[in-house]
């Protein structure tokens, strides 16, 4: 097993967010996280890269234990180095080229040599299909690419794991395809990673494992065949048929 | 009225000769306070209740009383406080003809700009999303690689105006170095006048002097800019 979180509890001003989430990953997993905005996935996802300061709970993380509250500057520092971030709105490196905002987190980051490190660069562009973008800011690209470039940030420095938090939902729908179409191809090479999305094609195509968040717990997990076609909880029933309704209404 | 144009030309070079005291004042001022400004724009933003506090009682401070008034009262105090301290640490070091008063004006000026710096770098920082912060913390960053490679050249882009502006205040501010007996653009240009009463013709020249330093000034920040902005402009 690569991750094994347990117990995470979190609460902004008195209002319990987070009630004892429980996630565990296995290298190559796909795991998407559904639910009602307000259901606490962005903040489970966030305190997993301590971006929040959860106010209990623990990850393993290969083998070694983190206490997602307490956890030291350097233990936070080793996670972070094993794990990238998608950011909902791209959050790309507004004065730094394509190319520089996929090396950073390798020169600055790991001390990987300049040259060592613009050759991954190029590589995770390429990837992304970008090869043509690598001097231009972030101000000078589309959504749809910025988000691409956010992926290659995070596949570049080969984390062991990579957390997407709503990767397309910031974007215009005609530009949604090509960020997941990148996703889909990370996920068929053994990518392991943890999406919050609301993409249900994506999760039905590619996840792995499907868990269902409502009011800060995990309502239900599952195989995306077991969540989309017989789902035990009415909760989750009640989401998923919300949400395919809408989809129909936008066909 | 008649100028005397002789005088005018003559003086205009003596005057010239003060431009390096009015910018190395300034230069000093603005180097001696950008890092503590710094220091506390970032304390005012993230630190103790009782840091903050203490940032804003200063900048309230300096804000709040005319640079004249800071001059004279720390130009009074300074030098006998100066005194008594290394009397009483048994030294026979004579602040009051050993100091040039030079040096005075920098530590004025230098705590004057500190508090001005301290709003502007304030407010420029607070100017970057917090998700630039977030993403260098991702990638691998510590918090102050990621303040060096992405939120100071951001932020820095914001303040350039800012510092322009506080820049020109200074040079123009410094020639009140004056009441300080330091021998500045302004101070030649009224002791030249002074020994035949040419105060017009001088202050002509000065005013030429002063306008020509500060237009380079706005000049030399315009190219700053450009070039620190590199990446915004580049938006389409």
């Amino acid at each position: 097993m690569l991750m094994q979180i347990k117990n995470v509890r979190k609460q902004f001003g008195g209002v319990e967010v987070l009630k004892d989430v429980n996630m565990e990953v296995h290298k190559g997993d796909v795991i998407v996280i559904l639910g009602p905005s307000g259901s606490g996935k962005t903040t489970f996802l966030r305190c997993l890269n301590f971006l929040e300061q959860a106010d209990g709970g623990s990850l393993e993380f290969d083998g070694r234990v983190f206490d997602l509250n307490r956890a030291s500057a350097k233990e936070i520092a080793q996670v972070r180095k094993q794990t990238a971030f998608v950011f909902q709105n791209y959050n790309l490196f507004a004065n730094k080229t394509a190319l520089e905002n996929v090396t950073l987190g390798l020169t600055v980051g790991r001390g990987v040599p300049r040259e060592e490190a613009e050759r991954l660069g190029r590589q995770a562009l390429d990837k992304v299909g970008l090869s043509d973008r690598y001097a231009y800011y972030p101000g000078q690209l589309s959504g749809g690419q910025q988000q691409r470039v956010g992926i290659a940030r995070a596949m570049a420095v080969n984390p062991e794991v990579i957390l997407f938090d709503e990767p397309t939902s910031a974007l215009d729908p005609e530009l949604i395809g090509e960020v997941l179409n990148v996703m889909r191809k990370l996920a068929r090479e053994g990518t392991t990673m943890i999406v919050v999305t609301h993409e249900m094609s994506f999760a039905q195509d590619v996840g792995t494992q499907v868990y269902f968040m409502d009011k800060g717990v995990v309502v239900e997990k599952g195989t995306p065949r077991e969540i989309f076609t017989s789902a035990r909880e009415e909760r989750t029933r009640k989401f998923l048929s919300r949400i395919n309704r809408q989809v129909e209404y936008v066909i | 009225m008649e100028l005397d144009l002789e005088f005018m030309y003559a003086t205009f070079f003596k005057i010239l000769a003060g431009v390096s005291t009015t910018l190395e004042l300034t230069a000093l001022a603005l180097f001696l306070a950008a890092p503590v400004a710094f220091y506390l724009a970032v304390l005012r933003l993230q630190g103790s209740p009782v840091g903050r506090g203490l940032v804003r009682f200063y900048v309230s401070f300096v804000r709040g009383t005319p640079i004249v008034l800071q001059i004279l009262l720390l130009y009074s105090l300074l030098p006998s406080l100066l005194n008594t301290l290394l009397k009483a640490a048994g030294s026979s070091f004579n602040v009051f003809d050993q100091i040039n008063p030079f040096w005075y004006a920098v530590v004025i000026f230098t705590l004057n700009t500190i508090a001005l710096l301290a709003e502007v770098f304030r407010s420029a920082l607070l100017s970057i999303p917090q998700g630039q912060l977030e993403a260098g913390l991702s990638v691998g960053l510590s918090r102050l690689e990621t303040f060096l490679h992405v939120i100071i050249p951001q932020a820095l882009v914001v303040a350039l105006p800012s510092i322009c502006n506080i820049t020109v205040n200074l040079i123009k501010g410094t020639s009140l170095a004056f009441l300080m007996t330091v021998k500045d653009v302004l101070a030649i240009g009224k002791i030249a006048a002074s020994f035949g009463y040419n105060y017009i013709e001088s202050y002509l020249d000065v005013f030429v002097v002063y306008i020509i330093l500060c237009t380079l000034v706005q000049f030399l920040y315009g190219w700053l800019e450009k070039r620190a902005s590199a990446f915004r402009a580049a938006r389409v």
